[in-house]
C-alpha cells in the first residue's frame, strides 16, 4: 500500500449483457469480492462501458472516496483507455486502475458455471492485489530538439533530408566523401525505365544544396554521440577540404598544374585524377577538393588559383550539433571481388565489377560511354555477366543482394544497344525480378535484345594466350559444360553494408550478422532501430534498389516527423526505477536491458526515462530487487500470485 | 475447484495474452483450472514468482510468450524467460519436484488454437502428476 | 576483582572450522579470555552434556553448526535457556551451511546410507549396537534460527577475520556493561559487488561469455568473474569477508549468505545468471545453444544454495511433497 491509511478499492463487475452473466454467477462474484480486505465498494452493471456504467464508476469514486479501481469486464485491449478516462474524469490517477478480462479469459472459454465463477473470482482477487500496489504517476514529458541528423548523403539521405526540410525540420547531413550523391551518382541509367541517373539525382542534390533548412558536412564523419531521443549531442569530425567552397569557381587551373596523378575512385579505378580534383562536374558542394593523402604540398595549385581558394594548411575540425533524431543512411559498398579468386578480379584487367561497368556506360565516364577492354582499349564484342558474384554463397555472402538480376539485365540491354553485333551472356542461378515492370523488362532483354541467359554457375575465368578471357561454366538446363571466350567479364558483386560497428555501437544500434542495421520489427516498426530516436533507410538496412530506397527514406522521414512534430515527447510513465539504497552496482540490469536504457552512474544503476520501454526484464534479473518496474513490482507480482491462489492450500 | 489441479499461466500481454483474447473471441473452450496472470513480457516472470505459485498451491505453472527469435515486443524478453525456466527446471528436478510441472511455450497473438491445445495438454499432464502439495 | 563472564560454546553438526576460526582470533581471543571464562567448549575443555546442564547464568552462548539431530536440538534449547546472549556462529548456524545440503534426502535415506557403509568385525554388516541410544535425525538439517531466536548472527564458513573482530568487539563491549538493542547481524547489508576489487570503473556492461569451471579458463585477476564465464555468488552475498576468495582468484561461493532483504538468494541468482548468460548472442545461439551452455551447470543446488539450502523455498515444497512436516 502506498499510503498510511487503509485502501479504499472499488470493484466494478460487468455483465456484458449475457456474455459474462450468462456463464458467470455475478451475484456470487459480488459476494466473494466484497469480502476482500481493502475492497470497500462493489458494483455490477449490465454494460459497464456504456454511459450509464461509466457514470456509475465516476460517481462511486467521488462518493465513496475510492483510491483504486478494478473493472472486471472485457479485455484491456478493447476498453482499457475507456475506463482510464472515466477514472481520470473522477479525479483519480489513471494508473490506480486495472481492467481484467472475465469475458475473453473466462466466460467465453468455459462452459461450467461453477468453474467459471470460481475462476472469475480469482482473476479479480489477482487484480485487487495488483492494484493495491499501484502508485499514481504522471506521463513523462521531455522537450525535443527539432533537428535531424542524417548520416550518409546518398539518395536515401537526400530523400529523407528533403522530406524533412520541406516539413520545417532542420536537417544536418554528414557525408564522408567530398560530395553528396552516393552510389547513384555513379550510375548511367536506372532500371526499369532507363532514366538517366544523373538527371534524376542532380536536381535533388541542387535542391539540398540551396535548401535553407539543410546543412551539409562533407569529408565528415560522426565520431561520437551522446544523449537520448529528442536530445542528442553529436560530434562531427570534419576532414580538411583545403579548398574554400565559397571561393572556388570551378575553373580547373589547379587541376591542370597538379603534378600528382592517382586512380580516380569515382570512376572506380578506371581512370586517373589529380590530387586536387572535383569528384564529378555536378558535385555538391560545387568545389574542388585536395586529396590530402596524395598531395605533395608543392603549392602550384595555390599559386594559380584566381580566387585564393586553396589553403593547404587547413586542419581537421570537430564540430558539435544538437539534434532530436538520427537517420542512418550509410549505404553500401561492393563485396571485394578479389575474394572470388576463381573469377580473376584484380588479376585480369578485363574482369570488372558492375559499378565499373556503369562508369563505362556513362557518357561522362572514363570511356565516354564506349564499351572497351580496359587492358588494351579495344572494342568489346563478347561480354559475359556473372550474377550472384559473392551473393547467395555460404563461402561469401549468404544473402541475396536483390538488385543484381535487374541491373545485369539493364547492362546487357545497354551493351546490345551500343554493340548490336556483339554477344552478351548472363550466367545466373535464379532471376529475381519482383518489382513493377521488372519481369517484363527481363523478358525484353532475353527475347528482344537476344541476350543469352545461361542457368548455371561459372567455375573459372582465366586468360587465354591471345589475351581473351575464358569463362568456364555449366548450363544446368542442358546439362552441359559451357565455355565462352569473352572480351570483358562483368561481376555482379554483392552489396555489403559499410556502417562502422564502432559507430553503430555508439548509436546503440544493433547490427545483424552481416552488418546491416537491425530494425525493431520488419512489419511493425520497419525503419526504427531499438534505440529510440534512431532510424534507418536504404541499403544500410538491407539490399534494395533505388525505388525502394526512396520509399523507405520517406517512411523514415515520416517517423522522424512523428517524433519531432510535437513540442514535447510524451511517454508512458510505467518504466523501471532504481532504489539507490538497495542497488549494489552489480551491473546485471545494465547488461541485459534491450534498449540500453540503464547506465551506471557513480556505482549505481540509473534508468533513462526516455529510453525505458517498461518490459521489466531488469527487475526480474536484479539479485536484490533494487530496480523495479512501476506498478508491476516483484512485490505486486508475488501478491497477485498469492491472491489468485488464495485458499487453495 | 474441488480436487482438481490448479494451474497459473503467466501470459505476456502482446502474444500469448492476445492469443487468449482471441481464443475468447473465437469461443474456443479449455479447462477452467488455468488462471491467467497477464505480464507485460515473459521476461518479467521471475523464478521467485514461479516458486511462489507452487508454494501457494499451484500444481502447474505455464509461461506463454512470443516466439523466438524476433517476435518479442521488447526484443529479447522471451530469451530471458527461456533461460530462467530452463535453469529452474533443473533445480526442480534436483529437489525431487517434477520439472514437467513448469512449462514454457511460444504462442503468437493469432495462435489461439495452439494455446488451447497446449493448455489442454498441460492440464492433462498435471492431472496425471497429481497435486503437488498434499 | 570482578568475576569473569561466562561463555559456552556448543556444537550442532560441525566440521571443526568454526573452532579454528575462534582460535584464529589470536590476540583478540586473549582479550576475550581476560573478561570471559569459557565454561564449556568440547574441543578445548573436557566436559560432557551433564556439565553444561549444571552450569547456570551463561552470559554468552555460542552455537556452531547445524541442528541435525534431536541431540543438537536439545543442546540448542539448553543453551537458549541458560544464556543471556545466544550467538549463531558460522553459516551452519545461520543458514544451515554445508550439512544443510543433506536436507535433500529423507532421514531414512541418510540413515540407510550410513548403515550400509559401516563395517564392523563384531556384528553383522549394517546393524547398529542396541546398547547405544543414537539421537534421531530431524527431518532436515535446520539452521539455529529455525529453532530459536539468536541475539547475534555471525555468518561465514567459517566467519572471517573481520566478522570475528566484530564479534570480539561486541563481546568486549558486553563485558563492560553495554547491551545490544535488538538483533545484531554481523556483516553489512550490501553485496560483494558494491565494493568488489574486480569491478571495472567505467565499463557498465557484463558480457557473460558462457559457463566455465574454474579449471577451464585461465582466470584473470583483474576482471569480474561473471565476465569470464565463472559463476560468482557475489551479486547476492553479504559483505563481511573482505572479499577473501575474490582477492585470491577464486569466485565467491556465497558462504556469507545473502543480504537480509533477499528471502531466497538461490532463486535470485538463477534469474540473474540465466538472464546474463550469452546476452549478446541469444539470437545466434537460440534455445538449443543457450540450453547447451546452461547444461554446464550440472549441480544447480551446489552452485546457488551451497550454504543456504535449508532456507530455500523449494525445500519447503519438496518437504510437503515428501509428506514430512516442518
Amino acid at each position: 500500500m502506498d499510503t498510511e491509511k487503509s485502501p479504499r478499492i472499488g470493484v466494478f463487475i460487468c455483465h456484458c449483457g449475457r456474455n459474462i452473466a450468462g456463464t458467470v454467477d455475478i451475484e456470487k462474484v459480488v459476494e466473494e469480492v466484497s469480502k476482500i480486505p481493502g475492497v470497500v465498494y462493489v458494483k455490477d452493471y449490465v454494460y459497464m462501458c456504456s454511459d450509464v456504467g461509466q457514470k456509475l464508476i465516476a460517481d462511486a469514486i467521488r462518493e465513496q472516496g475510492l483510491d483504486a479501481v478494478v473493472v472486471a469486464a472485457c479485455t484491456p485491449s478493447l476498453h482499457y483507455e475507456t475506463f482510464a478516462r472515466v477514472v481520470e474524469s473522477a479525479g483519480l490517477n489513471r494508473y490506480k486502475y486495472e481492467l481484467v478480462s472475465i469475458r475473453e479469459h473466462c466466460s467465453w472459454v468455459h462452459l461450467n458455471r461453477e468453474e467459471a465463477t470460481w475462476k472469475a473470482v480469482r482473476i479479480i482477487y489477482g487484480a485487487v492485489a495488483k492494484v493495491s500496489g499501484n502508485k499514481a504517476y504522471d506521463p513523462i514529458k521531455a522537450s525535443v530538439v527539432r533537428r535531424c541528423l542524417i548520416i550518409g548523403g546518398g539518395i536515401a539521405g537526400i530523400t529523407a533530408a528533403l522530406d524533412l526540410a520541406n516539413a520545417g525540420v532542420e536537417v544536418v547531413i554528414v557525408e564522408k566523401s567530398p560530395t553528396i550523391g552516393g552510389k547513384m551518382a555513379l550510375l548511367s541509367e536506372t532500371f526499369p525505365t532507363l532514366d538517366c541517373a544523373q538527371c534524376i539525382l542532380t536536381p535533388k542534390m541542387a535542391e539540398v544544396a540551396r535548401h535553407p533548412h539543410i546543412k551539409i558536412y562533407t569529408l565528415a564523419e560522426v565520431v561520437d554521440i551522446e544523449g537520448y531521443v529528442g536530445n542528442f549531442k553529436v560530434k562531427i569530425l570534419k576532414h580538411p577540404r583545403k579548398v574554400d567552397p565559397s571561393l572556388c569557381r570551378l575553373c580547373g587551373f589547379c587541376e591542370r598544374v597538379c603534378p600528382v596523378e592517382v586512380l580516380n575512385e569515382f570512376d572506380r579505378g578506371l581512370s586517373t585524377r589529380k590530387a586536387v580534383y572535383i569528384p564529378f562536374p555536378q558535385a555538391i558542394p560545387a568545389s574542388y577538393v585536395v586529396d590530402v593523402e596524395n598531395c605533395t604540398r608543392c603549392g602550384r595549385c595555390v599559386k594559380v588559383c584566381p580566387t585564393n581558394a586553396i589553403n593547404l594548411d587547413e586542419r581537421e575540425e570537430v564540430v558539435e550539433e544538437d539534434v532530436g533524431a538520427v537517420i542512418i543512411a550509410t549505404g553500401y559498398e561492393l563485396y571485394p571481388g578479389e575474394k572470388l579468386r576463381e573469377y580473376g578480379y584484380g588479376l585480369y584487367k578485363d574482369v570488372i565489377d558492375s559499378l565499373q561497368f556503369e562508369r563505362m556506360l556513362s557518357a561522362s565516364g572514363p570511356t565516354r560511354g564506349e564499351i572497351v577492354r580496359p587492358s588494351n582499349g579495344e572494342p568489346v564484342k563478347t561480354i559475359v555477366f556473372i550474377q550472384c558474384a559473392g551473393s547467395r554463397d555460404d563461402n561469401h555472402l549468404k544473402y541475396c543482394s536483390k538488385i543484381c538480376c535487374m541491373y545485369t539485365a539493364k547492362h546487357a540491354m545497354l551493351f546490345k544497344e551500343r554493340v548490336p553485333d556483339g554477344e552478351a551472356y548472363v550466367f545466373y542461378i535464379d532471376i529475381r525480378a519482383a518489382g513493377k515492370g521488372y519481369e517484363e523488362f527481363i523478358k525484353r532483354v532475353q527475347e528482344e535484345f537476344m541476350v543469352n541467359y545461361i542457368r548455371g554457375r561459372v567455375s573459372r575465368v582465366y586468360q587465354d594466350v591471345d589475351g581473351k578471357l575464358v569463362v568456364s561454366g555449366v548450363d544446368t538446363l542442358s546439362g552441359k559444360k559451357i565455355t565462352v571466350k569473352a572480351d570483358l567479364v562483368v561481376l555482379a558483386l554483392g552489396m555489403v553494408p559499410v556502417l562502422d560497428p564502432k559507430l553503430a555501437s555508439k548509436l546503440n544500434t544493433p547490427l545483424d550478422e552481416y552488418g546491416f542495421v537491425q530494425e525493431v520489427h520488419p512489419k511493425l516498426r520497419p525503419v526504427e532501430v531499438a534505440s529510440s530516436g534512431i532510424f534507418v533507410c536504404g541499403v544500410a538496412h538491407s539490399p534494395k534498389d533505388i525505388s525502394e530506397t526512396v520509399t523507405q527514406a520517406s517512411a523514415t522521414a515520416a517517423k522522424v516527423l512523428e517524433l519531432l512534430g510535437k513540442e514535447y515527447i510524451v511517454r508512458e510513465p510505467l518504466i523501471a526505477e532504481v532504489d539507490e539504497d538497495r542497488c549494489n552496482g552489480c551491473r546485471i540490469c545494465a547488461s541485459i536491458c534491450p534498449y540500453g536504457a540503464i547506465e551506471m552512474v557513480e556505482g549505481k544503476a540509473r534508468v533513462n526515462e526516455l529510453l525505458c520501454e517498461g518490459c521489466g526484464v531488469c527487475e526480474a534479473s536484479c539479485p536484490v530487487d533494487a530496480i523495479r518496474l512501476r506498478n508491476y513490482t516483484e512485490n505486486q507480482l508475488l501478491n497477485t500470485v498469492r491472491a489468485v491462489l488464495r485458499g487453495v492450500v | 475447484m474441488g480436487g482438481k489441479s490448479v494451474i497459473i499461466a503467466f501470459l505476456c500481454r502482446w502474444c500469448a495474452g492476445a492469443a487468449a483474447d482471441l481464443a475468447g473471441v473465437s469461443r474456443l473452450h479449455y479447462p477452467a483450472n488455468v488462471i491467467p496472470v497477464i505480464v507485460p513480457c515473459t521476461g518479467r516472470v521471475t523464478p521467485r514468482a514461479i516458486v511462489e505459485a507452487f508454494l501457494n498451491g499451484a500444481d502447474g505453472v505455464f509461461v506463454g510468450g512470443c516466439h523466438t527469435p524476433s517476435d518479442c515486443h521488447y526484443m529479447s524478453g522471451n530469451f530471458k524467460a527461456f533461460k530462467r525456466v530452463y535453469l529452474l527446471k533443473k533445480l526442480l528436478k534436483q529437489y525431487g519436484i517434477e520439472s514437467e510441472r513448469l512449462r514454457i511455450e511460444w504462442i503468437s497473438a493469432t495462435e489461439s488454437q495452439k494455446l488451447v491445445r497446449v493448455l489442454e495438454d498441460f492440464v492433462k499432464e498435471i492431472e496425471g502428476l497429481g497435486k503437488l502439495l498434499r | 576483582m570482578l568475576s569473569k563472564l561466562k561463555m559456552a560454546i556448543v556444537y550442532g553438526a560441525i566440521c571443526g572450522g568454526c573452532d579454528v576460526s575462534i582460535v584464529n582470533m589470536g590476540e583478540k581471543l586473549a582479550d576475550i579470555l581476560d573478561k570471559y571464562d569459557i565454561v564449556y567448549w568440547s574441543v578445548a575443555v573436557d566436559g560432557k552434556l551433564d556439565l553444561l546442564k549444571s552450569i547456570e547464568g551463561i552470559d554468552v552462548g555460542v552455537f556452531m553448526g547445524g541442528v541435525r539431530t534431536s541431540a543438537h536440538l536439545e543442546i540448542a534449547k539448553l543453551l537458549r535457556e541458560k544464556s543471556r546472549l545466544v550467538v549463531a556462529y558460522g553459516s551452519c548456524a545461520v543458514y544451515g551451511g554445508i550439512p544443510g545440503l543433506a536436507s535433500l534426502y529423507k532421514p531414512e535415506e541418510i540413515a540407510s546410507i550410513v548403515k550400509s557403509t559401516i563395517s564392523t568385525v563384531s556384528r553383522e554388516e549394517g546393524s547398529l549396537p542396541k546398547e547405544l541410544e543414537l539421537p534421531k535425525l530431524l527431518d532436515i538439517c535446520h539452521p539455529l534460527v529455525d529453532v530459536l531466536d539468536p541475539d547475534i548472527l555471525a555468518p561465514g564458513c567459517p566467519p572471517s577475520d573481520k566478522i570475528c573482530d566484530g564479534l570480539a568487539d561486541i563481546l568486549l563491549k558486553y563485558s563492560s556493561g553495554w547491551r545490544p538493542e535488538g538483533k545484531i547481524f554481523l556483516g553489512e547489508e550490501n553485496t560483494l559487488c558494491s565494493n568488489c576489487p574486480r569491478k571495472p570503473e567505467d565499463l557498465s556492461k557484463i558480457i557473460m561469455p558462457g559457463i566455465y569451471r574454474i579449471h577451464e579458463v585461465k582466470i584473470r585477476e583483474d576482471k569480474c568473474f561473471l565476465e569470464q564465464g565463472i559463476l560468482c555468488m557475489g551479486p547476492v552475498t553479504r559483505i563481511g569477508c573482505d572479499h577473501q576468495c575474490i582477492r585470491n582468484n577464486m569466485p565467491c561461493i556465497g558462504c556469507m549468505g545473502p543480504v537480509s532483504s533477499v528471502d531466497d538468494s538461490g532463486l535470485e541468482m538463477v534469474s540473474s545468471i540465466a538472464s546474463l548468460l550469452h546476452v549478446d548472442r541469444e539470437r545466434e545461439l537460440l534455445e538449443k545453444g543457450l540450453a547447451k551452455e546452461l547444461d554446464k551447470i550440472v549441480d544447480p543446488i551446489a552452485s546457488f544454495y551451497r550454504y543456504t539450502l535449508p532456507r530455500s523455498l523449494l525445500l519447503k515444497i519438496a518437504l510437503k511433497k515428501r509428506g514430512g512436516g516442518e
